[in-house]
């Protein structure tokens, strides 16, 4: 096990006037050319608990926690200057919507420039890129630098993205759902690429999807968010194989199969509401009992995974049940 | 028997400045009584173009669509109430699909409404009776689409397309904007409906996992063609398309891409075909516009591990070499024996 | 999808404060409102007498106690006069706003809605009236249909429905194409339902906003037609009336053109303002 490159213990994000907060108890570890996946669906914090790293969050937002370590250095205790020069250098960031992210009345060369100028590298760093363009994929990558990027596709652009993403060379790479607004096949060449990426350059992934399969392809290890809690952490293929929370299952079970007999039903989990109480997963858990109401479960090992879950020895039960 | 839905040849252009984009090119396409009918599409596959054609809010530039054996320009222009009365919809955007400005009942009665079935009162009981067969508490009908979540809001839709008891439902993307476990219970509801009702579905998607889980028969769009239907399980096993082949292998399971679990004997091995290149598609470029896609012979041809001069000349028709089955490739059998 | 929810959700803190702010100006907004209300509906409860009985033996006395705004050359409480003619002004331009929004309404969803060569068409004649300045206009109407508030109406109207129709047209345009619309035609509606019941109804907050601002507009103009005698004619208590009166006596009863000049003041600066918070709470 290499050294922890980024270190999180108890990140709590709190918006000023909520209730409860977006993301409370959240530790995991990545080490260096690790890969960490955060998967969770709409509200449960993921994308939050990635931006909140280096303090992406807009102003309300109050972020704490026992220790940000990154490379050695605790981030909450950097400067804004200080922050600003990680990112983009040693850490870099890819987001959702390829379209979205490029200023369409600029071209891309200029616009991956000015980037690269805001992280620190000059024009030199020019031969670089397209060198890295190549390697993404882009063929002619001069003439690519001279479009505007309507003229693109969105895998393009977040090959392109990746590119200038890794001019600099950092150590880690934050990816937000940066597969979910591509077409299935060009989001499996993307997944690919990062993969080898990776296993060339060392760097490390911090995914985070809602999509357990993309999950599956590039992440050693997983943590499943639920209402801003980390429900279950372990090594990917555990996870899936020996799911150790209700939750984890229940996502797990939504999942269309190949192998299920066609027009049958899927184990669709109970709508419910996220309880303020105890478990937050209790509403909807097929397993909750009396003392899920009343007592938030702490994480612990069972099996491979951290799990929150007072229940988590019965999950496996549950997975060998019918639907 | 004529089947309930049937376009034939049917072509779709949209003219914007400077350029055109064929949305649909001689597309055959039919769905039976009582039929589940999948149509997979990535982006640019003209498969939301083809949702319109079927409800008559688009007139193809060339080509027939009918319904229950009349065309549809007929229908239109002699019974246009009995027609939308038999044929439904349920889109991708759930809140955008209902009028803001009026509460949830209002909007799943419009159909009685419109279509003068029973008075005020009766409506009221027949939304009450819609919502609960949705699975929703009938008290919604008083709230205000901005109130309900993603997979309320969809419910709220299905139970509006089933008011006037249709006997085709095109589904255009119905669950791609809902979580996944939204997904799962939206996509039994359909079943049930499916089920219970012997309503035919038109279910198009970009995501092949849930249209192969509701689907009898499957059709695969790319760039506004069909290259290739059939019965879902045979053309989920056995693809005959180089292009079904790559949506297959994209779409993998959570186990499987995890490596987590060992060769399950039903899930299909999609082995290297001798002699070709490395198994993924390239990515050459969006699916439709000015870059990738060619002007003739087969579109899929840049992105394919066995693409020869011959697919770059012309397109290929679509040809069956099973019953009830048809590709349009024209090294389909080479595909076939390699997967054996 | 995240990063919108993170904006709303930082938007929470900013919108305790604003809330505050928000139910002041609602507080204000209705009281003006109520108030206009009174005067038009009952300004016998603000008044203390007739507006046209004549007092010759007062006339052009200074602002005092029985008379806080003073009386006019004939006599009459000024006071009583600006209250009555609030009902004058402000019934006469909300008719004049009435017709033209309605109308041009009509018109505009009309033309968005069918689109095409008849919209085009129909567009060119909204330019032709829209060339036209207003005064022009006025006069020409005045011209032919004779003085009078009749006349005022009708040249107002004119003048003021074409913008309406272009806002409202534009307004369809766009909302052609919501989902929701192509849903009503899956449903079976006809064209006119789904323009009815669909279209127009999401059009009513931008009129509501630009009703109001009109409102205060009108207000204006048809008080400057009667400044010009083109609109009411004596003895109506019109403001602008009042003031064309006022005319000869501004060196000597200053009073007299003031207080009516005032309240169309307040009355316009109100209007403007309301219509600007409506605006605002469209976002």
């Amino acid at each position: 096990m290499s050294a922890a490159l980024l270190t999180v213990s108890d990140l709590e994000v709190r918006y000023a006037g909520a209730r409860t907060p977006a993301v409370h108890g959240l530790s995991f570890e990545l080490g260096q050319g690790g890969s960490l996946a955060i998967v969770g669906e709409s509200g449960s914090g993921k994308s939050t608990a990635a931006l909140a790293l280096t303090r992406l969050l807009p102003r309300d937002a109050r972020v704490r926690a026992g220790e940000i370590a990154f490379e050695g250095r605790d981030l909450q205790r950097l400067g804004a200057r200080e922050l600003r020069a990680l990112r983009g250098r040693r850490i870099a960031m890819v987001f959702q919507d390829p379209a979205g992210s490029w200023n369409p009345t600029r071209r891309i060369g200029v616009q991956l420039r000015d980037g690269l100028r805001a992280a620190g590298l000059g024009d030199e760093a020019r031969g670089r890129v397209l060198e890295l363009l190549r390697r993404v994929g882009i063929q002619n990558p001069e003439r690519r630098l001279e479009e505007y990027p309507h003229h693109l596709s969105g895998g393009m652009l977040q090959r392109i993205m990746i590119a200038g993403a890794l001019a600099a060379g950092p150590s880690l790479l934050i990816a937000d759902e940066p597969t979910s607004a591509l077409d299935a096949t060009v989001q499996a060449e993307l997944l690919a690429l990062l993969a080898e990426l990776r296993a060339e350059t060392g760097l490390a992934l911090l995914i985070i999807s809602h999509d357990l399969a993309v999950v599956a392809r590039v992440a050693e290890r997983t943590v499943v968010l639920y209402a801003g809690k980390a429900v279950e952490q372990a090594p990917t293929g555990a996870l899936f194989s020996g799911a150790r929370h209700p939750y984890t299952l229940g996502l797990l079970r939504s999942t269309p199969r190949r192998t299920d007999a066609p027009k049958t039903p899927l184990a669709a989990m109970r709508a419910g509401e996220v309880a303020a109480r105890g478990c937050p997963f209790a509403p909807r858990c097929p397993l909750a009992v009396e003392r899920c109401v009343v007592e938030e479960p702490g994480p612990r090992r069972v099996g491979a995974s951290t799990v929150a879950c007072h229940r988590a020895e019965e999950v496996q039960a549950l997975a060998a049940r019918p639907a | 028997m004529s089947p309930l839905l049937e376009l034939a040849g049917v072509d779709k252009a949209f003219h914007g400045a400077g350029d055109t984009t064929h949305a649909c090119r001689s597309v055959d396409l039919h769905v039976g009584e009582g039929e589940v009918v999948g149509l997979v599409g990535e982006s640019g596959s003209g498969k939301s173009t083809l949702a319109n054609i079927a409800l008559g809010l688009l007139e193809p530039d060339r080509g027939e669509v009918r319904f229950d054996g009349r065309p549809l320009g007929d229908w239109l222009r002699r019974e246009p109430r009995r027609f939308r009365s038999q044929i439904q919809a349920v889109f991708q955007q759930p809140l955008l699909a209902l009028d803001g400005r009026r509460r949830v009942g209002w909007s799943v009665a419009e159909p009685l409404r419109i279509h003068a079935r029973g008075d005020r009162a009766e409506r009221r009981a027949r939304v009450a009776a819609l919502l609960d067969r949705v699975g929703l508490d009938p008290g919604i009908a008083d709230r205000w689409p901005r109130e309900l979540s993603g997979g309320q809001l969809q419910r709220v839709n299905i139970a509006r397309a089933l008011a006037l008891e249709p006997r085709l439902l095109v589904c255009d993307e119905p669950v791609s904007a809902l979580d996944v476990s939204v997904q799962a219970q939206i996509l039994n509801l359909f079943l049930d409906i499916q089920r219970d009702a012997g309503t035919a579905l038109l279910f198009i998607s970009h995501d092949l996992a849930v249209v192969r889980h509701l689907s009898d028969r499957l059709v695969v769009l790319y760039a506004g063609r069909v290259v290739e239907h059939g019965p879902t399980a045979a053309v989920c096993q056995r693809p005959q398309h180089p292009y079904t082949r790559a949506l297959l292998a994209a779409s993998l399971e959570p186990e499987a891409a995890a490596g987590a679990v060992p060769e399950v004997p039903e899930v299909p091995e999609v082995p290297e075909v001798p002699g070709a290149p490395a198994d993924t598609a390239r990515d050459a470029g969006p699916a439709l516009g000015a870059e990738g896609l060619p002007s003739e012979g087969c579109r899929f041809a840049p992105r394919c591990p066995l693409a020869e001069p011959e697919c770059r000349a012309a397109e290929p028709d679509l040809r069956s070499l099973e019953p009830g089955r048809a590709t349009a490739c024209r090294r389909a059998e080479l595909l076939v024996r390699a997967l054996g | 999808m995240s990063a919108t929810r993170m904006a709303l959700a930082g938007e929470r803190v900013r919108a305790a404060a604003r809330d505050r702010r928000m139910l002041a100006r609602r507080l204000w907004i209705g009281g003006t409102i109520a108030l206009l209300l009174v005067l038009g509906a009952a300004p016998g409860l603000l008044a203390r007498g007739d507006p046209y009985e004549l007092h010759v033996g007062d006339r052009l006395e200074a602002p005092s106690l029985p008379h806080p705004f003073g009386t006019d050359e004939a006599g009459r409480d000024i006071l009583d006069r600006v209250v009555y003619g609030a009902r004058v002004s402000l019934g006469t331009a909300a008719l004049i706003v009435g017709l033209a929004a309605a109308f041009g309404t009509a018109y505009g969803a009309l033309s968005g809605w069918v689109g095409g060569r008849l919209d085009r068409l129909l567009m060119r004649v909204v330019d032709l009236f829209l060339a036209f300045p207003y005064l022009v206009l006025a006069m020409a109407v005045a011209a032919s249909l004779g003085r009078g508030t009749a006349s005022a109406v009708v040249a107002l109207a004119l003048v003021w429905w074409p913008s309406y129709a272009r806002m409202v047209r534009g307004q369809v345009l766009s909302l052609k194409n919501d989902l929701h619309v192509r849903v009503a035609r899956t449903l079976g509606a006809s064209g006119g339902q789904t323009l009815r019941w669909h279209v127009v109804p999401h059009t009513f907050d931008q009129l509501n906003v630009r009703f109001t601002l009109d409102l205060g507009y009108a207000v204006i103009a048809l008080t400057g037609l009667s400044f010009l005698g083109l609109g009411a004619q004596n003895p109506s208590p019109e403001w602008g009336l009042m003031i064309a009166n006022a005319k000869s006596y501004v060196f000597t009863a200053w009073w007299y053109a003031v207080f009516p000049g005032l309240s169309i003041l307040a009355v316009v600066l109100n209007f403007v303002a309301i219509g600007d918070e409506l605006a605002r709470q469209r976002r």
